[in-house]
């Protein structure tokens, strides 16, 4: 067996071995994608069943039921739609809004707590963090009563401005936390150089440092949005008629009578509208990160 | 909230000046806000509201509030005196805590002239009131009934194969015993539909429910008023023998129910029925009006759909004697369910004159009618007159023929008229004790307990919420939810 | 340290630190006197009780089941999400065509509302009737899927349906650390001669153990509060092989309205989640080998 067969023969093994990793690899993508679009797939048809389709379990529109747009034309022409609409403008409203805050003032926070060092009474650093995380730990069924007389005495209860408040509180720590670590990640040196050029620390934080933290940026906006527009028992037990929000609206969908499973799909299906959006916009900045080698 | 008749009102506040409108429409420019279901009733409310906005030039706007929540939402903000709504459409379970805490105004004696209250089948004009006071409009009543299949009931096939099979003959069963073998002989055959029977058995989903339409059958004496608890000494009768052999039964007969069973709530036992994949239901009666929509239901226009009150049992414990008795003809007493939604204006109401006059006009016997024969209107029947309006069912509620609502109808009045009726318990802490239940019932008919331990734990539970909450207090509520004297002789 | 660079990263913490500070005192302190009342909602008199609450709660047998399941949901369905995450964030990091399309599609879950889900995947696709599964299982000879009696397959449904939604989670934050982490290691990596396993065994997942550490963390402290799917697929059944703390807190705290128990049930969870956070990034540390003091700054020297 001479060099070159040798040779020829693990480069074919080599091209193998990359196509066996390539079918590998779209086979689990597709086996992810089936488990992540099958129920999507079943809220989509049910917004388009009637209620007897619903109950009998069917798959295939057109083959085994007749599809309509009876749920959608409910909520947009119905007697709720007034309804509808205000909530899920205020939802977007406070989730967008609250997260953007959270993501300003939890990031500044991560930021200082990876490279300041401080002491706040016998708190070090990772005391501090540690106290912010511990804020989520209390169950919200234990601080909503609490919560609702704070808010009758300031006068915040039923207003965006109060539930966006609470939501800013919920997502700090989440927010605090993730960013302290990405910027950890992200090396020192440059800023390090900035700083020997004179740079204020807020200006190095917000032309240095944000930047190359984007992709970590991007997901905690994302996660604290997300949270904020799913939230349930503030929404129910803060608001009333003017602040109600769309999770309200989802949950009134099951009565004392009646699962509307039909309009229940429909609304979750706009109830991913913003969150998606917001990803795809946010989706370049995720890979910005890339570019931290190029910067240095 | 939902505002229409706003530009009535602007129309009304402008010509407020002139006093001669103002005394035809004594509550022009009046917003009554109404806290309600979510959903059915909150949707239905506008129609029902509309002749009042009319008369009176008042408006009302609707507060709809997720079912599952109602009672936390509502009693979080009256027991802090924050305002809610003007006026309350609330689950008739919630009666206690409303009025135990002072939050509600009695209703005023022009009201109750009004009203017609002798009108109202006799259990739910008890549920308006609490020791002889008067608190609560009506507006909906609920009732369980037994739903069956009448065409499969008649197919002569199957009731040769019945008689053949059992020894006696396919008809409406008087007993859980009959409904069993009925529900196991529907059951896997082929024989029209897949599975026996259907009843709301989900933890959290109203199993308390269930469970209590088959119990009173086993252990509700007619001589003797109280069903839940001894009236002298407040203990939890549900650990007796007569409730232990309710469960067995129930349990016993799980192979010919519908496999999600245990899950159900009320929503997906309609739908079970009238979809065609059971032979019965157990259930309120919204099954009825429901299985006449050709939206809802595959045997809409077939009048298949027939009802008829609960079964019951041929041998009754006695808790006075604390033994079995062997009954002739079988003990078949009717179950009221839920109770009802009814009407409640609290007293930090900001409207209150128009809000009483709302009250009133919704409590109406013409506008209760109505609603109830309005299919999804999620309002039942509480009036023996609205019974009585076979005419306006045939045409409003999508029965094939008179002898169609006939059934349904005399379902319900045969059921709310029974002398051995049971009523939804309503004392204070109620969601307590159907809470400790409910898992009770989840525990023996999954075995992880059997029926008697599952049982007797939980009348252990009864008590221990009775001692929370202080047995005197709970006594007095509960003799007086069952029309005793409040004292113990 | 100058005072200059002391001023500013006071700047830096103070909004965050601050807000948080007013938002939580109240509610903290509300609670903690309530774990020592009698408060039920809508109730005309608060009495203090002493240790009452804390006395019942440690002789609740159900309480002690619901810390059992909880921890169950905790440890089963965060380490399923954690390593899934990680593997299709691994995945996703890969240069291959389509990638935007999976990169969107794979967080889609976890936008959806829990309470919409929960309805849809546990009452409509794994109806124990009429549920596609229960077709399919019976199509391939299975007989039906009978789930709902059994504690077991409860809990693998619950487990299943919270996976499916947080899933998502892990794939956006570990699929952000792994964008962020320089390609120069890994490279230098793989001229040493160090096969893809060995560059992510021993270069990457080093690097990027910090983060999975904080969003283990993150994502727990989220479990041991699940709620809604269970309220809606099992009601905490059968039996109460399905209760978690907070359902069992929500049903006695806001259905049945025993506001002081309930509080004090969520103290002790409080109490728990603090214990498994406190043992997590011991242990998470000493996994690690990374110093968790390492993440705070040195001094810049000039």
């Amino acid at each position: 067996m001479n060099i070159s067969t040798l040779s020829r023969r693990s480069s074919v093994m080599r091209g193998l071995k990359r196509r066996s990793g390539r079918v590998a690899l779209y086979g689990a993508l597709a086996f992810w994608t089936a488990v992540v679009y099958l129920p999507l797939y079943w809220v989509l048809i049910t917004s388009f069943k009637a209620p007897v389709a619903v109950a009998q379990g069917t798959m295939l529109p057109w083959i085994d039921f007749q599809p309509t747009l009876a749920a959608w034309k409910a909520l947009f022409t119905g007697i709720q739609s007034t309804a509808l609409i205000r909530a899920y403008l205020n939802s977007i409203l406070v989730s967008v809004g609250s997260a953007l805050i959270t993501t300003f003032i939890g990031a500044m926070a991560g930021y200082g707590l990876n490279r300041f060092t401080y002491k706040i009474g016998p708190m070090h650093n990772d005391d501090i963090a540690f106290w912010f995380v511990s804020q989520r730990m209390l169950p919200p069924v234990a601080v909503v009563l609490a919560y609702f007389l704070l808010y009758q005495n300031l006068g915040l209860l039923d207003t965006r401005f109060g539930l966006g408040l609470a939501y800013v509180g919920f997502n700090l720590p989440l927010v605090v936390w993730i960013m302290r670590d990405f910027f950890s990640q992200i090396p020192k040196d440059i800023e390090e150089s900035a700083a020997l050029d004179g740079a204020s620390p807020w200006l190095i934080y917000w032309k240095i440092a944000l930047p190359l933290a984007m992709p970590g940026l991007a997901a905690a906006f994302l996660l604290s949005l997300v949270f904020s527009f799913n939230e349930y028992l503030f929404a129910l037990i803060l608001t009333t008629q003017k602040a109600g929000t769309f999770p309200i609206m989802l949950a009134s969908q099951v009565t004392g009578d009646s699962i509307r499973f039909w309009i229940l799909s429909a609304l979750a299906l706009m109830n991913i509208i913003p969150a998606a959006a917001v990803m795809i916009l946010l989706e370049k900045f995720m890979r910005r990160g890339l570019l931290v080698g190029s910067v240095k | 909230m939902l505002k229409y008749g706003v530009g009535l009102m602007a129309l009304s506040s402008a010509l407020l000046c002139s006093s001669s409108w103002a005394q035809d429409l004594p509550f022009a420019g009046v917003n009554v806000i109404v806290a309600n279901n979510a959903g059915g009733n909150s949707d239905y409310m506008p129609t029902a509201v509309a002749g009042w906005e009319e008369a009176t030039g008042g408006s009302v706007s609707v507060e709809p509030i997720p079912f599952a929540d109602i009672k936390e939402k509502i009693l979080t903000a009256l027991g802090a005196d924050t305002f809610i709504a003007d006026l309350l459409v609330v689950p008739s379970g919630l009666a206690g805590d409303l009025i135990a805490g002072g939050y509600v105004m009695p209703v005023p004696e022009a009201s109750i002239e009004k009203l017609d209250y002798d009108d109202l089948f006799p259990g739910y004009r008890k549920n308006l009131s609490w020791d002889g006071v008067a608190y609560a409009w009506p507006w909906d009543g609920d009732v369980f009934t037994l739903n069956y299949r009448s065409d499969l009931f008649e197919n002569e096939e199957y009731k040769a194969a019945f008689a053949k099979e059992y020894g006696y003959d396919l008809d409406v069963p008087a007993t859980w015993k009959q409904y069993a073998d009925i529900a196991a002989f529907f059951s896997g055959t082929n024989r029209g539909v897949q599975f026996g029977w259907a009843e709301v058995g989900g933890r959290g989903s109203g199993s308390f429910h269930a469970f209590s339409a088959r119990a009173v059958g086993y252990a509700k004496a007619a001589a003797d008023p109280a069903f839940y608890f001894d009236p002298e000494t407040m203990d939890a009768r549900i650990g007796n023998p007569g409730f232990v052999k309710a469960l067995e039964d129930w349990k016993a007969a799980l192979p010919a129910a519908i496999p999600s069973v245990t899950t159900l709530g009320a929503f997906e036992t309609h739908m079970a029925f009238i979809t065609g994949q059971v032979a019965m239901a157990v259930d309120w009666t919204d099954t009825g009006v429901m299985g006449n929509d050709p939206t809802l239901s595959t045997i809409a226009g077939t009048g298949a759909n027939a009802a008829a009150i609960l079964p019951g049992s041929d041998t009754l414990w006695d808790a006075k004697a604390n033994s079995w008795e062997t009954l002739e003809t079988p003990n078949q007493p009717g179950y009221a369910a839920f109770g009802g939604w009814i009407v409640f204006i609290p007293k930090n109401s900001r409207n209150p004159e128009a809000a009483i006059s709302l009250a009133d006009h919704l409590g109406s016997a013409a506008i209760m009618t109505r609603a109830s024969q309005t299919p999804n209107s999620g309002v039942n029947p509480a009036r023996i007159s609205t019974l009585d309006d076979t005419a306006g069912w045939v045409n409003g509620a999508g029965f094939t023929d008179e002898a169609h609502a006939v059934n349904y109808l005399d379902s319900m009045r045969n059921s709310l008229l029974s002398e051995n009726l049971v009523y939804q318990l309503r004392i204070p802490g109620y969601s307590q004790y159907e809470e400790a239940l409910e898992l009770a019932i989840s525990e023996a008919l999954t075995d992880q307990k059997t029926p008697e331990q599952a049982l007797q734990d939980a009348a252990a539970s009864w008590n221990a919420i009775t001692d929370r909450l202080g047995r005197e207090k709970q006594l007095r509520y509960y003799r007086s939810d069952l029309g005793l004297s409040a004292d113990v002789q | 340290m100058n005072a200059r660079k002391k001023q500013s990263g006071t700047l830096f913490l103070a909004p965050a630190a601050s807000l948080m500070l007013v938002l939580s005192i109240f509610p903290l302190f509300y609670s903690l006197a309530l774990t020592f009342s009698d408060m039920r909602i809508a109730a005309q008199e608060v009495h203090f009780v002493g240790l009452d609450n804390w006395k019942r709660l440690f002789s609740d047998a159900r309480f002690g089941a619901t810390l059992i399941n909880t921890f169950v949901f905790v440890v089963v369905g965060v380490t399923a999400q954690f390593l899934l995450g990680l593997a299709l964030a691994v995945l996703l990091h890969q240069e291959f065509r389509g990638r935007r399309f999976f990169r969107i599609s794979f967080l889609l879950p976890m936008m959806m509302s829990p309470v919409a889900i929960s309805f849809v995947i546990g009452k409509l696709l794994f109806s124990e009737g009429v549920g596609p599964v229960t077709h399919l299982m019976q199509a391939l000879g299975m007989g039906p899927l009978l789930w709902s009696r059994s504690a077991l397959g409860s809990t693998m449904l619950l487990i299943a349906i919270d996976t499916w939604q947080w899933v998502p989670l892990f794939i956006v934050i570990l699929l952000a650390g792994l964008q962020s982490i320089d390609g120069e290691v890994q490279e230098a990596a793989r001229v040493d001669g160090a096969s893809r396993w060995q560059t992510f065994r021993y270069v990457t997942l080093p690097l990027l153990m910090p983060l999975c550490t904080v969003i283990i963390l993150i994502r727990s402290l989220e479990a041991f509060k699940i709620i809604d799917i269970i309220r809606v697929v099992t009601g905490g059944g059968p039996g109460s092989s399905t209760e978690s703390i907070t359902t069992y807190a929500y049903t006695m705290g806001i259905k049945n309205g025993e506001i002081g128990y309930a509080t004090t049930m969520a103290y002790v969870l409080l109490i728990a989640m603090t214990i498994y956070a406190v043992l997590f990034l011991k242990l998470a540390r000493r996994v690690s080998n990374w110093k968790y003091s390492d993440n705070t700054p040195k001094e810049v020297s000039p």
